[in-house]
């Protein structure tokens, strides 16, 4: 049985190890199979979870974050965390929303750590600056630079991994009007950062 | 179409095109750690059961043979030899820190902050490296170069020295780092403002800042010139200095600075504050100290006593006059000790197993262990005959998980 969705974990893979920005995410049948795969201890069903689901995970904290550092730590956590609890995970259920879920609360939860974390002695004032990640404007850094955490990640949950606002409510367990708001706010925002009123030219 | 929408593709777009810096190697080595993890997990339940099964009729078995028949007191010394040999590793590889918090380790290639729930991350080509004292910041040596870095890895500052620098060493104040630059004793300030020599000539034993000091008077003791000094880093006045005692391995202050403890080859030097020797307290016969660490509540102290080709953890109170417990002994050298934050473990070493041993300090049962601890430090570097990955401190995951309990946040491991 196991070796049978190793085998079929193993041809799927194939698809899985597509670059991020050209693969589609699983269908729910294939997941399922590698779910069941990786929960019976199949190497190739836990590798083709994690092929298929880490980019949207390491993209989805680093727009949060603004910190590569940290947004790999918090999609690797995330991960780990997913294995200790993968016994319990019911196959009916995507995996995604799963670890998005988990993945974008630690991001909120380490940027409003950030901005509260001070010690004695601390070693320099200024903050590194962050490294821009490849196909990114300026411009994009620097608005998204300006929301809260909070908004950050309503907004890459909707227009990153393309949640809808109720979903993003379950997700975040927030009321549906929250989220309304907080993603109205944040584009507002963004829109008169990066697309002022009278700006010309076609976007 | 309206203005909205069209900005909201945009931002998909955008979105869609955009990835983190470097996240192919990010995603080589959270596959590393998630594959360790995932082959770590303990088998389905349906193996479960047949594994108890299988192990409830060995057991059952085991126990007639042993309390039955003659051939089985032979059988139960085979059984403590093979223990004593090396414990078999009850955890494949590292895939959690058994006890809360985040350890630092330092190996060939280079030194790595590993978190309670198994992540990791390598900091940097680092020598040896040191926790701050809130756990915020790292101190770190790299050849000529003393840095302080966040624990995400990102340099904060880097400040080069005229020799090699090694065991940085932060004061608990948070101000300041003492580190060795060839054989000169140092002091920086934690914002890499100042600089300054404190002693020429001082042996490699890590410096130890005295613990709860006022913030005008934080004082250090290091070892030169074959005694342990005593001085306030600031104006380099000395108060006080041990007698003449051959070179320690490591120094530390217990019981919040009332007590300097210098750890020799042969033996344990327990002084007043000022250096005065208080007690000693040899090694058994034929031992030699290969490592030791403080307990965080500083009044306990692991040592690690090698004799011939076996080893063994000994713990000795430092806050009355008892002799060393053995914790553990096996084959093969330990190499490298730390306490876990919370006291509950000592974490050693096992080179020839490639293992970490995790001992509890009141001695209740076995050890478990870790094996593949090369591998899961490797980073793409083969280890130096000899080497292993060597755990440097621990520290909680946040400094709020201390809550006001006033206890030392952060603990160090044995010398390099």
């Amino acid at each position: 049985m196991i070796s049978a969705l190793a085998r079929a974990s193993a041809i799927d893979l194939t698809s899985a190890r597509l670059g991020a920005r050209d693969r589609e995410l699983p269908s729910r049948r294939r997941e399922r199979a590698w779910v069941r795969a990786a929960q019976s201890g199949s190497h190739e069903g836990m590798e083709a979870l994690f092929r298929a689901h880490w980019a949207p995970a390491h993209r989805a904290a680093f727009l949060i974050v603004h910190d590569a550092a940290a947004a790999e730590d918090i999609a690797q956590e995330a991960f780990l965390a997913a294995i200790r609890a993968l016994d319990r995970f019911d196959r009916r259920r995507p995996f995604g929303p799963w670890l998005h879920r988990i993945v974008v609360n630690r991001a909120i939860d380490w940027s409003r750590a950030r901005a509260l974390r001070r010690e004695v002695g601390e070693p320099v004032e200024g903050e590194a600056p962050p490294k821009r990640p490849a196909g990114w404007s300026d411009e994009v850094v620097a608005a998204l630079a300006t929301l809260d955490p909070d908004q950050r990640a309503a907004v890459v949950l909707r227009h990153l991994l393309e949640y809808t606002p109720g979903e993003i409510a379950q997700l975040l367990e927030l009321p549906r009007g929250t989220v309304n708001s907080r993603l109205r706010r944040a584009l507002d925002r963004l829109a008169s950062e990066l697309d002022p009123p009278g700006a010309e030219g076609p976007r | 179409m309206t203005r909205r929408s069209a900005f909201e593709r945009r931002l998909r777009r955008e979105f869609d095109g955009a990835r983190p810096p470097r996240a192919d190697a990010a995603e080589r080595r959270a596959w590393h750690v998630v594959r360790a993890a995932h082959a770590a997990r303990p088998p389905v339940r349906a193996a479960h059961r047949a594994a108890r099964l299988a192990a409830a009729v060995a057991a059952a078995v085991l126990a007639a043979a042993l309390a039955l028949t003659p051939a089985g007191a032979k059988m139960g010394d085979w059984i403590d030899d093979v223990v004593n040999r090396a414990p078999e590793a009850n955890r494949a590889s590292l895939s959690s820190l058994p006890a809360p918090g985040r350890l630092l380790v330092v190996a060939d290639s280079g030194a790595w902050l590993v978190h309670d729930d198994g992540g990791r991350r390598r900091l940097g080509g680092f020598s040896d490296v040191t926790w701050s004292p809130g756990g915020l910041f790292v101190a770190a040596a790299r050849g000529h170069e003393l840095a302080a870095l966040d624990p995400l890895g990102h340099e904060r500052w880097t400040r080069p020295a005229s020799g090699p620098v090694s065991v940085p060493r932060w004061s608990p104040d948070g101000y300041r780092v003492a580190y060795r630059s060839g054989t000169e004793l140092r002091v920086a300030t934690a914002n890499n403002s100042d600089d300054w020599p404190l002693a020429r000539g001082t042996a490699r034993t890590p410096p130890a800042w005295k613990p709860l000091a006022a913030p005008a008077e934080q004082v250090l003791a290091f070892a030169a010139g074959g005694r342990v000094r005593i001085l306030q880093a600031d104006t380099g006045d000395e108060l006080g200095r041990t007698p003449v005692e051959p070179t320690p391995r490591e120094i530390w202050w217990a019981e919040d600075g009332r007590r300097l403890v210098t750890v020799g080859s042969r033996a344990v030097r327990i002084h007043g504050s000022r250096g005065r020797l208080l007690r000693a307290v040899e090694l058994p016969a034929g031992s030699k100290a290969a490592g030791s660490a403080v307990a965080p509540g500083g009044r306990r102290l692991a040592v690690i006593a090698t004799r011939g080709s076996a080893s063994s953890l000994l713990v000795l109170r430092l806050d009355r006059a008892a002799r060393p417990r053995s914790l553990f002994s096996a084959r093969g050298e330990f190499a490298g000790v730390t306490w876990s934050i919370d006291g509950s473990l000592v974490v050693v070493g096992l080179p020839q197993a490639d293992q970490w041993l995790y001992v509890r300090p009141r001695g209740a049962g076995a050890p478990d262990s870790v094996g593949r601890i090369r591998h899961s430090f490797e980073g793409g570097v083969a280890p130096r005959r000899g080497s292993f990955p060597r755990p440097a401190g621990w520290c909680y995951r946040e400094p709020a998980d201390l809550g006001t309990s006033g206890q030392r946040p952060c603990s160090s491991g044995s010398a390099p």
